[in-house]
């Protein structure tokens, strides 16, 4: 593989053999040394080679190993004659993050963050197995509704507010879901899980705002110094990964009749127009939706359980949704190609949209200032709230990095933290971490990932997303 | 061939989920004991009974499909069910198909278990190894 440096923040990975444009990755020459022998650039590569692919395929700087396309990438196909991969979005479709805001200031509340912690882990179950107890468990008919009307049917059951879905991607619901196809298994799967946060990496955590880069922007977004905020980082859960799993499995079978040879498995694909690229889609949107309803229950549980525990009313909360981001979706967009707007299939899987100022996609209070951006670190270190720019659309399909991006296989992980208390090691920086499950601190543990100012600081410098703000956590609840 | 857990696997490094090697004699072997990995990590080193038996008839063209077929019906079993693989005996037909045979999840016992997501095709292989057969599979958590 022949990687050429093209500037401080950007390599070229030449194209080759099938490769029908080049990779573009960002990253700093330091994380390119961590990178080079990492099968993620190589993951970079054989995404160049989908049948419909423009421009570049491309990689933020918390790239890492995924299946198929590595995590961080974007790859945007042409939509006449492109395709669409299951393993460009991901298994966990629309997984994404949404940052609360709220009127308290964190250093008032110090000595309740635990207690604020313990209630967000009984009221929002989390881990193996656990199921919805605020929704409960919905039928096939009920789930089906979900799957159409997104964040607005947590809405409608008294989760959070009317105004919050004007400040989710795409108003919380993609309107080209079609729950119909999405499979029984898949809606069982999902049935008792609307409310519920899940594993591994995913969180809800209580940040402080720590630093204010951009004034301007903050007071737009509502941020200001001290301040205390919520983070939520979930998915689609079960429901979505049977979706992509029913159809890879599909696309496999079907990828031959289309005439269409890929260098890895798990990119399997379709041509977006024939039968399997549209189901695919339709059910991938309806997943999309379930993830939203999903992150919107929890907020509204958060909000419930913050005013319970400090006896506060809601108007002394002042609870608001600055923003919710997916990660991990394929978005139909008009970018301009080569001098010509035209439709595309947007991948991003481990990806942020970051749209600058004047789409029309943001809603009124963020038009003017650009997309909201929101970059979940880990446990011990800092999330960032950064904005879409204009270079952003012009260079990378409005897109920018989506987290931290783990440096550290959970093994070695595991390896690392025997004999430790990451828990209290976290606590004596001021962090209340709570996990049912004791292996998960270790495996997500702060040198586990790299550090994400370092990520944010190259999409930073390319002009991509602009810093506003840098978050600390100060409770962290994990699945 | 019925085999039973718990059985010898080895576990890789990966970056963010968990990737495994099994070996066997026969490839019959190889799809068991595959299958019987994701059972061990699901129990989380919790006990493993066989109170329930299921017939798996998974789908797939391949050696590689049809391993991920199989897993995928044994998480199915799980996500659908509750339900931890803990023997099974598996015939390459045709119809490839296996008799499973399964205990109830416990969160009391199986806390510890690893959540695995899904069975990917990604860097997946099935391929004859010294005299016998092995495969590798990465799992997402």
């Amino acid at each position: 593989m022949k990687l050429e440096q093209l500037d401080d923040q950007r390599w070229e990975i030449a194209r080759e053999g099938g490769m029908r444009v080049p990779g573009i990755v960002y990253a700093s020459r330091a994380m390119m040394q961590e990178l080079r022998d990492e099968p993620a650039l190589g993951q970079v590569a054989n995404v160049a080679h989908l049948p419909g692919i423009v421009r570049a395929s491309l990689a933020m700087p918390d790239i890492h190993w995924g299946y198929g396309f590595p995590i961080g990438g974007v790859a945007a196909v042409d939509e006449a004659e492109g395709v669409v991969s299951p393993g460009g979005v991901g298994y966990d479709i629309n997984c994404g993050v949404r940052l609360m805001t709220t009127k308290l200031v964190v250093d008032e509340l110090r000595p309740r963050l635990r207690a604020l912690a313990e209630a967000l882990q009984r009221d929002i179950p989390a881990g193996v197995g656990e199921r919805s107890r605020a929704v409960g468990t919905l039928d096939a008919g009920e789930t089906r509704r979900v799957l159409q009307n997104g964040a607005a049917w947590a809405v409608e059951r008294g989760f959070g507010c009317a105004g919050d879905l004007e400040r989710t991607e795409e108003g919380g619901r993609l309107e080209w879901a079609e729950p119909e196809r999405v499979s029984e298994t898949a809606l069982r799967r999902g049935g008792d899980q609307v409310g519920t946060l899940g594993s591994g990496n995913h969180f809800i955590e209580i940040d402080r705002v720590d630093e204010i880069f951009d004034a301007g922007r903050a007071r737009a977004f509502g941020l200001f110094s001290g301040q205390l905020c919520l983070m939520i980082h979930s998915g689609s859960r079960g429901l979505g990964y049977q979706v992509c799993d029913d159809n890879l499995a599909a696309m496999d079978a079907a990828m031959a009749r289309y005439g269409i040879a890929v260098p890895d498995r798990q990119l399997a694909c379709a041509p977006i127009g024939s039968p399997e690229g549209s189901r695919y889609l339709g059910a991938m949107a309806a997943a999309a939706n379930f993830a939203w309803a999903n992150r919107q229950t929890m907020m509204g549980l958060a909000q419930r359980a913050l005013a319970r525990v400090l006896a506060i009313s809601d108007a002394e909360l002042g609870a608001a949704l600055l923003w919710d981001v997916c990660h991990n979706i394929a978005k139909r967009e008009r970018h301009v190609v080569d001098g010509r707007e035209q439709p595309l299939l947007v991948h991003r899987k481990g990806a942020t949209r970051a749209f600058g100022p004047g789409a029309a996609e943001l809603p009124a209070a963020y038009r003017d200032v650009g997309q909201p951006v929101m970059i979940p670190g880990d446990m011990g270190r800092a999330s960032y709230v950064l904005c879409g720019t204009a270079r952003a659309m012009s260079d990378t399909f409005g897109s920018s990095c989506h987290g931290a991006g783990r440096v550290l296989g959970r093994r070695a992980a595991l390896r690392q933290a025997k004999g430790r208390r990451i828990d209290l090691e976290l606590r004596a920086q001021g962090i209340e971490v709570l996990s049912r499950a004791v292996k998960t601190l270790a495996e997500e543990m702060p040198e586990a990932y790299k550090d994400v100012s370092q990520v944010v600081d190259v999409m930073h410098d390319a002009g991509i997303t602009t810093k506003v703000a840098r978050l600390k956590p100060v409770a962290v609840v994990k699945g | 061939m019925k085999i039973e857990a718990p059985i010898e696997y080895r576990e890789l490094d990966h970056t963010a989920d968990v990737a495994i090697e099994v070996d066997g004699a026969v490839e019959e072997e190889v799809y068991a004991r595959a299958a019987l990995a994701l059972g061990q990590m699901l129990a989380g080193g919790g006990p493993l009974t066989q109170a329930v038996e299921r017939t798996l008839e998974p789908a797939g063209h391949d050696r590689v499909s049809q391993l991920i077929g199989l897993l995928r019906d044994v998480l199915a079993a799980f996500y659908d069910e509750r339900l931890i693989l803990s023997a099974i005996d598996v015939r390459l037909g045709p119809p490839f198909a296996a008799t499973g045979w399964f205990c109830h999840w416990d969160p009391a016992r199986h806390g510890e278990g690893v959540d695995v997501k899904a069975v990917t095709y990604g860097g997946a292989r099935f391929e004859p190894k010294g005299g016998g057969w092995s495969a590798r599979l990465i799992f997402d958590i």
